[in-house]
């Protein structure tokens, strides 16, 4: 067995807000092999950008990891200062912001940007520097001579791959991306995706894709967990997951989510919503919009269970997977 | 634009209000010596004709003699500008080195008592009036403590009291600018690169937050400092400075126009240029705004 | 009447800013958003208008509503020139026209309660109350928020993005009108709660016969709801045809890149290289003739030379390409 890159246990984030304290990650394990790129799958108010930032140590000021490890090629990261930790950032494990307009600094140019984290935290000389970085923008498909530029003059596509070229400068162990490829334009899209399908087997890169577009996941990533309430619900092999789901959030997921080609099946959505994380239930948390609950379902949270090797789901009903699978297709099931 | 607007808008005030020629004959003058000197002074022309005729004069840059000082009134000015502009510059200065740091601060323990304790500081430089505070100045450090002088400007220690009366008309808001700028930047999105970076707190307060909250601060200052020469009108006069300020002060009480038609016309140019210049200064700090 | 909606050669150009040199030469360059496009909606049709951000797409729905005025072309709606449309017959137009917009949260007032923002039409067109609260509550149990009493008096910050999209659908529906323009409706939804509104845009369809259109860059989306659909690209129609067509069979270049580059849920997808290339063409200065060919793989001589018209493809089926058209290729 492959020791993991990054292993994550019963990792838990706590947001002190006026309403009391909320977890909106709440026990979440998960590991991530060496050379996986894992996709993130959940909806609004999953926890999973609270995740990606707990990962890289860049929590806002009132949220806090109140228990569980973080292990990230053999270093415990909570077990750190926070010098050490800080020194770890962006040489051990970087980032993508999601493509905003602000997510890089509009008053400097690339060029500066880029020599902030090759200079300052990488040890290059000016020179040295300036080479590395256009030899990035190169790799990510942006015509060096744009080093030049403040981030206001590129396109959403071309700051992305800024952003991305940034990310990879220090060859990070890790890279997070949130949500790298929402709000750009379908062929835009495509093209960020296919560099980074390309930059990720090239460079040998493990990379967790945050997002809620399964598409998405399906192009790109190797390996799926898909996040429900603050914690995994299921995870596998991308093509397993999307294929025979175990866990029926996952198979409603995949019932609401449309096709390009295939019959246009009727669309079934999940009733209801997620549960409150001020007052989260005992048990599943899926059971009040489940339409397989049982009774055990309120009561017991049902512990990972192996599907097939390498894929696991939260779900008492595991072993009936396939029976589910087959019921959940039909959209008659989904409605109350 | 502006300039005309002022101009036309004082030159009609401040010829309804006052009859100068009471002011230079005396109180108890005969109504035919009023008439004479209205006569030799040519305010009994009908306004419009007083205006262009002004106008004119002032375009080829003379502004015609005071009434009161019987001195051109362009050496006037010349005379009292200097001390004026020091002052000005001075004020500015003393507000930028109180409010940017301290906004900082609040920003940085947003929340806290420090924070409170400046927004407290704003809200009463913006309440307190200048003059109240000036003559209150005066009598703590200059009369109680002996500290300082209490009016006029025979040595450098002169300009203390008054420059911090005029800081404390833009203190308020550029306390509160930079606070809430400081504010807005640590939690964009480009601060949260920065973190993920592991960059320095430091670094990333200077090079990034400050930056950018900086850019509107510094372009406001140019403007502030208008306003701030518009308090130098009260402040000059509770510190009997003798700068523009006061000389505007003494010409509308005694309703000596050309006087006032001239240092209105220099106010608005000022304070005019002083927005263009905030304007440039902006395009140069933010590469948003500097256009292709 | 058959036709709902008629546009023939509708443009609009929007000033942009521009040099010196331009000014002193009196040059006004100008964004082609819209650059003459020939549009027919009938009766209880459900149009898609697709298109990448630039394509024109969501200025042609205003132009269709008449919230911005067109700077060429004719538009006619139910026979009558909008362009002509003044107090009481715009008034009539307006009740007519509804839009639906992405964000519901920004489209209605924080300040109103639920029964307050559905009734707006209704007030704007002087129902009297008595009518109103029944012609409300048959609104709200058309988007199945049907135990009105629920929401009635609850505050959008209350509800979530899915239900209130369904009240602004439900204020779009309480005048009864002919015609809805729905711009990005499920962009900002969670995707478990968009197969929910697209059910109901659906059943819309079927059980009111609604003529509408909807504008969208999501083609799976136009897929399931819309039975036409149209492609746009800066700011030209380049492929009308049925929806199941324009899908399987897409004839415009651009089209086929579109198709391919839509990520499937399935990991057995095809990862091959697009055939297009590069990034959206510069608006204010387009490419001479067609506006494609400084990305298209199959341009030639002729497409640079000649805006390539409409043409049909196949019955229905229309592309704007001088190589796909027979009618063209038959000409050339």
């Amino acid at each position: 067995m492959t020791t993991a890159l990054l292993s994550v246990s019963d990792l838990a984030v706590t947001y002190r807000t006026q309403a009391g304290l909320v977890a909106a990650v709440d026990g979440v394990n998960l590991e991530v092999p060496a050379g996986a790129m894992l996709g993130l799958v959940g909806e609004s108010g999953c926890g999973k950008t609270t995740l990606a930032r707990a990962l890289m140590g860049v929590l806002p000021g009132n949220a806090r990891v109140s228990r569980g490890r973080i292990v990230l090629d053999g270093t415990d990261l909570q077990a750190l200062s926070a010098a050490k930790r800080r020194a770890l950032l962006w040489r051990d494990i970087s980032f993508v912001p999601q493509s905003s307009m602000n997510s890089l600094d509009p008053v400097y140019r690339m060029r500066t940007q880029m020599r902030e984290v090759l200079c300052g935290r990488g040890d290059l000389s000016r020179g040295a520097a300036d080479t590395r970085a256009a030899d990035l923008f190169q790799a990510v498909g942006l015509n060096p001579v744009r080093l030049n530029d403040f981030p206001h003059q590129f396109s959403g596509g071309m700051r992305q791959r800024a952003a991305i070229a940034l990310a990879l400068a220090l060859h990070p162990k890790l890279v997070i991306a949130d949500e790298p490829v929402t709000a750009l334009d379908v062929i835009v899209q495509r093209q960020v995706l296919d560099m980074l399908r390309r930059l990720g087997e090239d460079m040998n890169l493990t990379a967790i894709f945050v997002t809620h577009d399964i598409a998405v996941v399906a192009y790109l990533c190797t390996v799926t967990a898909v996040m429900y309430a603050g914690r995994i619900v299921e995870y596998g092999p991308t093509a397993d997951v999307l294929a025979r789901p175990a866990h029926p959030y996952t198979m409603g997921l995949m019932n609401a989510f449309p096709d390009l080609e295939g019959p246009t099946q009727d669309l079934a959505p999940i009733e209801g919503s997620p549960p409150d994380l001020h007052t989260p239930p005992t048990g599943c948390r899926f059971a009040a919009r489940c339409p397989f609950v049982q009774p055990v379902c309120t009561t017991t949270y049902p512990a990972p269970t192996d599907v097939a090797p390498d894929h696991w789901a939260a779900c008492h009903r595991v072993g009936e997977a396939e029976t589910l699978r087959a019921q959940a297709t039909e959209a008659a099931t989904w409605q109350s | 634009m502006v300039c005309l607007t002022v101009l036309i808008l004082s030159f009609g005030l401040s010829r309804a209000s006052g009859n100068l020629a009471i002011s230079i004959a005396g109180a108890d003058a005969s109504a035919e010596d009023i008439a004479k000197i209205n006569h030799e002074l040519g305010l009994d022309r009908p306004l419009p004709v007083q205006f262009v005729d002004w106008a004119n004069r002032a375009a080829h840059g003379d502004f015609g003699e005071s009434f009161l000082f019987h001195e051109k009134v362009s050496s006037l000015i010349e005379e009292h500008l200097p001390v004026t502009i020091t002052l000005g510059l001075i004020a500015i200065a003393v507000a930028v080195v109180v409010a940017v740091p301290f906004g900082i601060l609040a920003a940085l323990y947003e929340g806290t008592y420090i924070d409170v304790a400046v927004g407290v500081v704003a809200l009463a430089g913006q309440a307190i009036p200048s003059f109240w505070l000036g003559l209150m100045l005066i009598l703590w450090f200059g009369v109680g403590l002996q500290w300082l002088p209490i009016a006029g400007l025979d040595d450098w220690t002169g300009y203390i009291l008054p420059s911090i009366v005029l800081a404390f008309v833009a203190i308020p808001v550029m306390l509160r600018m930079t606070r809430s700028g400081m504010v807005d930047a640590m939690r964009s999105d480009y601060v949260r690169t920065a973190r993920a970076k592991g960059l320095a707190r430091i670094s990333i307060v200077a090079k990034h937050a400050l930056r950018n909250a900086a850019m509107p601060v510094v372009a406001v200052s140019a403007v502030q400092l208008g306003f701030i020469l518009g308090g130098s009108v009260v402040t000059e006069v509770v510190f009997n400075i003798r700068g523009v300020g006061y000389l505007a002060w003494e010409s509308i009480g005694k309703g000596d126009f050309p006087v006032i038609q001239a240092v209105v016309l220099l106010f608005s140019i000022i304070f005019v240029g002083l927005t263009l210049l905030s304007d440039l200064v902006g395009a140069a700090l933010d590469p948003r705004l500097r256009g292709r | 009447m058959a036709e709902l909606i008629a546009a023939a050669n509708l443009t609009k150009h929007y000033p942009t800013s521009r040099t010196t040199r331009q000014m002193l030469r009196g040059e006004r360059p100008v964004v082609r958003a819209v650059d003459g496009i020939d549009l027919v909606i009938q009766r209880g049709e459900s149009v898609g208008l697709v298109g990448e951000s630039g394509s024109g797409k969501t200025t042609v729905g205003r132009l269709l509503l008449k919230l911005t005025e067109a700077s060429g072309g004719t538009l006619n709606f139910d026979g009558a020139a909008v362009s002509g449309l003044s107090g009481d017959s715009l008034r009539r137009f307006r009740q007519q026209a509804q839009l639906v917009f992405q964000n519901p949260f920004d489209s209605v007032n924080p300040r109103f309660t639920i029964r307050r923002a559905v009734a707006e039409p209704l007030i704007n067109t002087g129902v009297p109350r008595a009518e109103r609260d029944g012609r409300i509550a048959e609104a709200m149990r058309l988007v199945h928020l049907g135990d009105f009493h629920r929401y009635a008096d609850k505050h959008p910050s209350e509800l979530s993005g899915g239900q209130l999209q369904r009240v602004v659908l439900a204020r779009a529906l309480v005048g009864r009108p002919s015609f809805l323009v729905a711009d990005e409706p499920v962009s900002m939804l969670d995707v478990s709660v968009r197969a929910g509104i697209l059910n109901l845009m659906r059943e819309l369809r079927d059980r009111l016969g609604l003529t509408a259109l909807y504008i969208s860059h999501d083609l799976t989306l136009v897929r399931y709801v819309c039975e036409r659909t149209l492609v746009m690209y800066l700011g030209r129609i380049v492929e009308d045809g049925p929806t199941s067509e324009v899908i399987s069979r897409p004839a415009h270049p651009y089209t086929q890149a579109l198709i391919k580059a839509v990520p499937r849920p399935r990991t057995d997808q095809s990862r091959e290289d697009l055939p297009i290339s590069g990034g959206l063409a510069n608006a204010v200065s387009p490419p001479s003739g067609c506006r494609l060919r400084d990305r298209c793989p199959y341009a030639f001589a002729r497409c640079a030379q000649e805006v390539p018209a409409l043409l049909e493809v196949a019955p229905g089926h229309r592309a704007a390409c001088h190589l796909t058209s027979p009618a063209n290729a038959a000409a050339a």
